[in-house]
């Protein structure tokens, strides 16, 4: 009886963080379609947030583009031209590169970079009463601290994914080159991979980036301001946000391909 | 703003230490309306934690019984929305934790005005500029708060509690520490304050304020044993 009774608290608990998660989101995008929500306090506070998530982030994340095109971008070269079906290029880069690895290694990035300051900032913030401070001067908290963040996320997963897709296609085309592949004229790279992209490809990229962003943004912010009062709470808080942004991250990219592709 | 009702009003009010009442009382018996221009000071030991009667006042924290009126609202039937803007109406000079530490102190000061109104920019940081050098600063400071000596920070709170004309000032203990100048200056600006029409409830432990001549028309209380005690002997 009792592992039943965990077992059901188990579900029951897990079924409350998740409702509670989804109404966040819920909130954060019916308020974004409001002219009235848009002061410009939060319009700083999103400018400062996609600086610091998205903006600041390109380098490293270009980084990591400029590496995976090599190995990825040129393996596919080699191989498919060794068993002479080098016309597959298009649509196993797409497969692999637009669908799958550029939106999980960018969410991974972003989750380790900015999520886990996210939640750090929002619980010593709650700890140091700054939070309260906010509502004594009129600042909604969930307005002025959760709103921007959320959608300052999710633009910049996006926007960074557009930036490693990039880079990794360039890198993975010179690179080839440089290492007598033989990739061909650039043109028909360039005419073999947009040529793969399908409309449920792109309906997968726009999903695989923006819903992860939006879940990222609001699990670590729901972390964050969890927090009541003690200072060892926020590293707990903040351990919590990766654990479950990353759990929410694969659960969402596994349904989005299922839906997409099968 | 002009308005008939009162701009604060306490009815009956028993305040706990936190928002469900589940903490011993720490305050009963409080009773008073503030129109405009009117002024409540409120006497403790300096030794003794500010009471959470600016929280009160905001809505922040409910009592345990009876109700807090701000403009002949009870904080509690208004909406999220109303609750906010009304609190951008009031000025507050803070006891504790009164910075938003990753902001520098000249946006701390603006931000509730930048939130709140329309007003440009320039205009909101010249009014400030003009409070912070009848204060004694040369300017306003752009460091983050932490970086700030004392001084600043608490110039940068009068500053902020008296930008954009508010309703009402809720004052903890803003002279403490301050020079005798820097005192007199702030009791002038309050004054001018009150005589646009803000009304005041200011929380003393200094003499100074306590026995000023400004504040002979002011209801003076002292709170003593969790009382609200009227002082009989009032100024006026």
């Amino acid at each position: 009886m009792n592992a039943l009774g965990a077992i059901g608290r188990f579900v029951v608990d897990k079924w409350r963080s998740t409702a509670y998660v989804a109404a966040l989101v819920f909130s954060v995008l019916l308020m974004a379609v409001k002219p009235r929500y848009w002061p410009r306090t939060v319009r700083d506070v999103l400018a400062r947030q996609i600086l610091f998530t998205g903006v600041e982030a390109s380098r490293f994340i270009s980084m990591i583009a400029l590496l995976a095109g090599v190995s990825i971008v040129v393996q596919a070269q080699v191989w498919l031209q060794r068993v002479g079906q080098i016309e597959l290029l298009g649509p196993i880069l797409v497969a692999v590169v637009i669908r799958e690895v550029g939106p999980l290694l960018t969410n991974f990035v972003v989750i380790g970079r900015s999520g886990s300051a996210i939640a750090t900032e929002l619980g010593n913030m709650r700890v140091q009463g700054e939070v309260q401070l906010l509502d004594a001067q009129g600042l909604d908290p969930f307005h002025y601290l959760v709103f921007p963040r959320v959608l300052g996320m999710m633009v910049s997963i996006f926007g960074l994914t557009v930036v490693f897709i990039v880079v990794c296609f360039v890198s993975g085309y010179v690179s080839g080159f440089l290492m007598g592949a033989n990739p061909g004229p650039p043109m028909f790279f360039i005419d073999s991979v947009l040529g793969a992209v399908e409309p449920r490809d792109v309906l997968a990229f726009l999903a695989k980036t923006l819903v992860p962003g939006l879940l990222t943004g609001a699990i670590c912010c729901a972390e964050g301001m969890s927090v009541r009062g003690a200072v060892t709470e926020v590293p707990q808080a903040t351990t919590r946000s990766l654990v479950r942004s990353v759990g929410a991250l694969f659960i969402v990219s596994a349904l989005i391909s299922l839906v997409t592709y099968i | 703003m002009s308005t008939d009702k009162p701009i604060l009003t306490w009815e009956n009010v028993t305040l706990g230490g936190d928002d469900a009442g589940r903490d011993e009382v720490v305050l009963e018996g409080v009773h008073f309306e503030l129109g405009a221009g009117e002024t409540v000071v409120v006497r403790i030991e300096e030794e003794m934690a500010c009471p959470p009667l600016a929280d009160a006042a905001q809505g922040l924290l409910n009592p345990v019984r009876g109700r807090i009126l701000f403009m002949g609202q009870d904080w509690r039937a208004m909406d999220p929305d109303t609750a906010a803007s009304n609190r951008g109406r009031i000025g507050r000079v803070y006891e504790s934790h009164a910075w938003i530490s990753n902001l520098d102190l000249d946006e701390n000061i603006t931000l509730g005005r930048r939130h709140h109104t329309r007003q440009p920019v320039p205009d909101i940081l010249e009014e400030a500029r003009a409070w912070a050098r009848r204060f004694g600063l040369d300017d306003l400071p752009a460091v983050r708060p932490a970086w700030a000596n004392r001084r600043e920070r608490r110039m940068a709170q009068w500053v902020r509690a008296l930008l954009g004309e508010p309703d009402l000032l809720l004052l903890e203990r803003p002279t403490r520490e301050a020079a005798d100048g820097e005192c007199a200056a702030w009791m002038e600006a309050v004054e001018e304050a009150r005589a646009k029409g803000a009304a005041v409830m200011w929380v003393v432990s200094d003499e100074r304020v306590w026995q000023n001549e400004s504040m002979r028309s002011a209801l003076h209380v002292t709170v003593r044993d969790g009382q609200w005690v009227v002082s009989p002997e009032k100024h006026a």
